[in-house]
């Protein structure tokens, strides 16, 4: 089981609490789409994706980066057992949307730029050191149910 | 060979630009060495490397940060050809200095985070994907003599 020292648990709830998670969730699926454009292929059924400005103003992404991010949030929340709050959301993720899991750790570095971006000189390394601890127990748990 | 639209050289300068080589040669150092600290195990010699407060006052750091950022200032200026001007590097790092070359992609990433939170909006998603292409350029380059 991953280990959490009390800095670390009030770092993460500190980033998250002074996110926006309507506007830091979008920007982070979006820069992942265009980043890295093989992406694109899980929202066919979005909409117009066909260039940058499309992709930054559709609504369907915009909605779905939001929900990213308060899916994060449980993470947040349960830090402790995040393999076990994420156990259904591997399963959808893995049996229904047939989502590659390598892309988890695409969407995360982006979302990780997004911070960095925000944060500035803020983003210092051993903050960035305990975001990517983070995400990557996240990512894990989120490819744990696949088989 | 890989190939570089107008668009994409000008974006490349466009970052290199504001890249200011003292400022970040210590920092990208700090950011690796403390999110990956597998990487002391090249730097046996440099001293105290254990800290961020260490790491951005130590002047062997320091000297390699310039030696690191020269070497991608080469890249930037030869955007066509530096693979090849980059082969005895590379031969370096495989034969004398032994570095695993999954290490180039990770301060690569540093790289990127370090730019990110110095630029901040002006990273958009796509400055970020062609700046990416060129670090990706760059790792491929470094990693070329290894067999």
């Amino acid at each position: 089981m991953v280990a959490w020292s009390d800095q670390e648990r009030s770092i993460i709830t500190s980033i998250f609490s002074n996110l926006d998670y309507n506007d830091v969730g979008p920007k982070a699926l979006i820069r992942c789409l265009i980043v890295y454009p093989w992406t694109q292929r899980y929202f066919a059924s979005f909409g117009n994706l066909y260039n940058a400005d499309a992709i930054k103003t559709n609504p369907n992404i915009q909605a779905h980066g939001t929900k990213v991010l308060h899916g994060l949030d449980r993470a947040v929340k349960n830090m402790d057992d995040i393999k076990t709050t994420y156990a259904e959301l591997s399963v959808l993720h893995s049996e229904k949307l047939h989502v590659d899991p390598d892309n988890f750790k695409l969407l995360a570095d982006c979302l990780t730029i997004v911070i960095a971006a925000k944060m500035g000189s803020g983003f210092t390394p051993e903050i960035q050191a305990t975001f990517q601890k983070f995400l990557a127990v996240v990512v894990s748990a989120l490819g744990k149910q696949y088989h | 060979m890989v190939k570089w639209t107008e668009e994409e050289r000008r974006i490349v300068r466009g970052v290199w630009e504001k890249v200011d080589i003292d400022e970040i040669g210590t920092e990208l150092w700090a950011r690796a060495l403390i999110v990956y600290p597998w990487i002391e195990r090249y730097f046996g010699s440099f001293g105290d490397i254990f800290t961020t407060t260490a790491i951005v006052n130590n002047p062997k750091l320091a000297a390699l940060g310039k030696v690191v950022l020269s070497a991608l200032d080469t890249a930037v200026k030869n955007i066509d050809h530096f693979k090849a001007m980059y082969a005895s590097l590379s031969r370096q790092h495989y034969e004398k200095i032994k570095v695993d070359p999954d290490n180039f992609r990770l301060l690569a990433e540093c790289i990127t985070i370090t730019i990110a939170c110095k630029l901040r909006a002006e990273l958009n998603p796509q400055v970020q994907a062609t700046w990416q292409k060129f670090l990706s350029a760059v790792v491929e380059a470094m990693s070329s003599q290894y067999k």
